[in-house]
């Protein structure tokens, strides 16, 4: 499907249908997928999966109108059944799309050309599988290798210009024994394949033979020092202290944060970015049609701003920070999901310790990549209490065993945690939505 | 009789087409159409958005030949995308390697039978069900805001009322289709106290029903059912009450005897720590902590007296947000023994992992618009094996507990292999039989075989109306539960920790 032209046709409709704006998102995707399941691997294709939503203003009323199939019949009937029912708007008019951001690279010609060649994929990951098991370490293997390539395009009523990007996109994961797992993300094609081909390999070689439990680390009930994982920071930030970034949180007054308040301590900078090379969101623009930037949120600790979309802009009379995302509420697909403000890329600066150091000046705490059921902690107050599903335990400045299925627990509070922020490392990992450091700060082992 | 699609006719004679090109070049195919018709209603924050058009349709197309498999998502059911779609899997098919075991898929039983399903609406007075709604959750927190003047009530909720309509046809000639109505609502609660203090609850309310169980219409138009009125009350008023709850410590946790699980907490206890553990293609890959790689379950997973069970309640298609009557490769679902007397027993089958175990399909297979179909739980709960240890109320459970917590409502929960975690929204202290006090949310989790091993106890009727979206890489809708109350003694592979 032609965005482009799809998008000419849209604006005829909105003409016809004497709508006073029309705001579209709308993306076409092609997907390749070997998936590796021990030693089966099973390539997958999905083709010309198309979605658009629709905002649209008529007489000061808005409306949301989704669909997955490029039908103009289907289309109409959306636009006239959502006028009938459609609520007053915060919003006089939808964006002017103009001045959009130069060189903004999301497309990588090799990987579009590896979407071209499954028998490469399928070589990878065998390949991926064959070195793994040759560890003699692998009691179970799971993974994928995905090649995406998207179009995608941002348009309102009245602009002289359309946001629009094809972007590619290259991932690949093995998660090994239950017990770990690792991962490459982004939107190139990898530096050096060889880390692809290696990733079950490496996981299963760093696999601790022994497990250890909280009594017999003495640790229940105590507050001890961990290292955060950079896809674990990532959780955290995204999930709950982002929630109290947002300007829709501050002006209902359920915000915890202050502007000029200390959240974090001196060496803790953290932006949001949807113009940075090859990450998640990079874009011309939000989902509104406001410009991408770089927004610098935490500076060495203290709170900048909060982030808004163009609605939340309206109501404090200031401009929407580009941060008007369609983020789903519970389950739905992009598309159809409200605009609100939402975070893009995260990036937090690195710190000057290797992750090394940070390990050796650990007596005894642990390295926390992933806590079971992340997505249920409390986004109201920034509480957590989760089951620890992979890290690793470190005594005396090295890591000396797996935590023991079923018998970790650790609970705090997100906001609380970034001040509890004493070491940042110097490495730092793509997580496909940002670049992360791994950061040394507390819990309590429940 | 079961409701037909409008374009029935159009639609087997395009799927027809398409298998019969994939006949010419591949020993089988089969093909999943799956659509959706919704109205949808969102309370946000700072808005409200009103969807009473939201329309989405997938296809899912499965090629097989020479032992290997194929599988493709299309995203349009139009002839040229499918047969390019077919080409395009026929390419991939030469490049698959030949897996370990060739792939094969059971019969679809009951083949002739084409049509299923239930009565849908085919349009929604969307405007009216919106204002009821609206205005019935805001008048419920007006009067508990009245009731507690110091607390600010921030409501937010999620209403969707939808058409489905799915198509399974294969080069065999297999041609069967299924039409539900499915509704949903969810209440999040969030509540500021006069200190500062916020709490939260979220509640749900899904069925395989039209939106009359959430909003009913009268001679004066339509308003929020009793049903929908009561636990938004309920939960609102919930939500004021942890203001004041307690934080509980391990030492004073290690001091209880005994937890007792609601119906929504147990519900999503037995689909993490259990369930999934019985979908085939977990045991297939060696990821069950229950059943080995060859399908031979590893013994007890229970106590004596629970029976876990996976679908509709015997001859109930109405209850349980995730019932259906066929899968999505067309195999009517069936009612699945997982436990018996607390000992692992069946698995959720699709068909290729029934011909993998050499099993007859039951029913498992589901997938999200277009995605492959996998094994699914769809309602999962458990039964007490028998009446022994079955009372009639709480009061009776909780009588000779001297001390211990009743743990109710969920905000989800997550799977490991050996363990799981479950969120839990409230809880209540009990001391020398009764309730005390009001506990601040927690996390449950468990070591997997041993989750359920201590179960002592059951009371009230069996429910399976909580409501969940279950990922698996792709999103389910699936309900869980069992009888109102079961009662664990407290034991060392179960672990509770509560914020604060």
């Amino acid at each position: 499907m032609e965005l482009l032209k799809f998008n000419e046709k849209v604006a005829r409709l909105a003409k016809r249908l004497r709508l006073d704006d029309c705001e579209l998102l709308v993306t076409n995707s092609r997907v390749l997928s070997a998936r590796i399941e021990n030693k089966e691997i099973t390539l997958e294709l999905k083709e010309d999966i198309f979605s658009a939503g629709l905002r649209i203003l008529k007489r000061g009323k808005i409306g949301y109108v989704p669909i997955t199939e490029p039908n103009f019949d289907l289309l109409e009937r959306g636009i006239t059944t959502a006028l009938v029912k459609a609520a007053p708007s915060p919003l006089p008019s939808f964006a002017i799309i103009e001045n959009l951001p130069d060189g903004l690279i999301n497309f990588d010609p090799a990987v579009a050309n590896l979407f071209n060649s499954p028998g490469k994929v399928q070589e990878i990951a065998r390949e991926l599988v064959s070195r793994a098991f040759a560890t003699g370490k692998i009691e179970t293997i799971e993974g994928a290798i995905q090649i995406e390539i998207e179009q995608r395009l941002v348009s309102t009523l009245h602009s002289p210009e359309v946001a629009y990007a094809e972007r590619t996109g290259f991932s690949a994961f093995a998660e090994v024994n239950s017990k770990d797992f690792d991962f490459v993300a982004g939107r190139k094609y990898p530096e050096v394949m060889e880390q692809v081909i290696e990733l079950g390999a490496r996981v299963a070689r760093s696999l601790s033979d022994r497990e250890t439990n909280p009594e017999q680390e003495n640790m229940r009930g105590k507050k001890v020092p961990v290292i955060l994982h950079p896809v674990m920071f990532e959780e955290l930030i995204r999930r709950l202290v982002a929630e109290h970034l947002y300007a829709s949180t501050v002006q209902e007054g359920m915000s915890r944060l202050q502007l000029g308040e200390r959240v974090a301590p001196d060496q803790f900078t953290l932006w949001d970015d949807a113009t940075a090379p090859y990450d998640g969101n990079t874009f011309p623009t939000d989902d509104e049609g406001t410009p991408s930037r770089k927004n610098l949120i935490i500076e060495n600790g203290i709170l900048k701003m909060y982030l808004y979309d163009r609605t939340t802009a309206v109501k404090d009379g200031v401009e929407s920070t580009g941060n008007g995302k369609r983020r789903p509420v519970l389950i739905e697909e992009e598309h159809e999901a409200p605009v609100r403000c939402t975070i893009n890329d995260i990036y937090l600066a690195p710190g000057n310790q290797s992750l090394d150091e940070m390990v050796k000046s650990i007596k005894h705490g642990l390295l926390v990549k992933m806590l079971l059921g992340f997505h249920t902690a409390n986004r109201t107050t920034g509480d957590f209490t989760n089951p620890l599903y992979f890290g690793q335990v470190i005594r005396d400045g090295e890591i000396v065993a797996l935590p023991e299925p079923g018998r970790w627990a650790l609970k705090g509070n997100a906001l609380d945690c970034l001040k509890t922020v004493q070491a940042i490392s110097r490495e730092t990992k793509p997580t496909g939505s940002g670049i992360l450091p791994w950061v040394k700060a507390e819990l309590t082992v429940a | 009789m079961a409701p037909r699609l409008n374009d029935e006719t159009k639609i087997r004679r395009l799927t027809a087409e398409v298998l019969r090109y994939a006949a010419q070049k591949v020993e089988y195919a089969d093909l999943l159409y799956e659509r959706v018709l919704r109205i949808e209603l969102q309370k946000l924050p700072d808005r409200v958005i009103q969807k009473p058009f939201n329309a989405k349709a997938r296809v899912q197309l499965r090629l097989l030949d020479d032992g290997k498999k194929v599988e493709l998502k299309v995203g349009t059911l139009e002839l040229a995308s499918l047969k390019q779609a077919i080409d395009d899997g026929v390419k991939l098919l030469k490049l698959t390697p030949a897996p370990p075991k060739p792939v094969c898929l059971a019969p679809i039983p009951n083949p002739g039978k084409v049509h299923y399903g239930a009565l849908a609406p085919k349009t929604f007075p969307a405007a009216r069900i919106f204002a009821a709604i609206i205005d019935g959750v805001e008048s419920i927190a007006h009067k508990i805001e009245h009731q507690h003047p110091v607390m600010e009530l921030k409501p937010e909720f999620w209403f969707f009322s939808q058409r489905e309509e799915k198509v399974i046809a294969d080069t065999d000639g297999v041609f069967k289709t299924q039409v539900m109505p499915r509704t949903f609502f969810q209440l999040f609660t969030r509540v500021k106290g006069p200190d500062g203090k916020m709490t939260q609850t979220r509640v749900r309310l899904g069925n395989p029903l039209p939106y009359s169980f959430i909003v009913e219409s009268n001679k004066n138009g339509f308003r929020l059912s009793r049903l929908a009125a009561r636990h938004i009350r309920e939960w609102m008023e919930k939500t004021v009450e942890l203001q004041t709850a307690i934080t509980l410590s391990p030492e004073e946790i290690k001091s209880l005897t005994h937890l007792v699980l609601h119906y929504t907490t147990l519900g999503v206890f037995v689909h993490e720590a259990l369930g999934h553990n019985f979908e085939a293609d977990i045991v297939k890959a060696g990821g069950s902590g229950i059943i080995d790689q060859e399908g031979k379950p590893k013994g007890m997973v229970a106590a004596e007296d629970v029976n876990i069970l996976d679908g509709p309640l015997p001859d109930k298609f109405d209850q349980g947000f995730g019932a259906e009557f066929i899968d999505d490769e067309g195999v009517e679902v069936q009612t699945k023994l997982l436990a018996e007397h607390g000992v692992a027993q069946g698995m959720i089958l699709n068909r290729e992992t029934a011909a993998y175990f050499r099993l007859s399909p039951n029913g498992g297979a589901f997938s999200e618009l277009g995605d492959r179909r996998i094994p699914r739980m769809s309602n999962t709960f458990v039964m007490p094996a028998s009446r022994r240890q079955w009372h009639k109320t709480l009061e009776e459970l909780i009588s000779d507990i001297p001390r211990g917590i009743i743990l109710i409502g969920t905000s989800g929960g997550a799977v490991s292999k050996d363990g799981m975690s479950s969120s839990v929204l409230i809880g209540y202290l009990v001391e020398n039989g009764k309730i005390t006090k009001t506990v601040k949310p927690s996390n449950f989790s468990a070591k997997t075989l041993y989750a359920l091993r201590y179960v002592d106890g059951f009371a009230g009727p069996i429910s399976i109306d909580d409501v969940g979206f279950c990922g698996k890489g792709q999103t389910k809708y699936v309900g869980d539960g069992g009888p109102m109350w079961t009662r664990i003694k407290n034991n060392e592979f179960v672990s509770l920790s509560v914020q604060g």
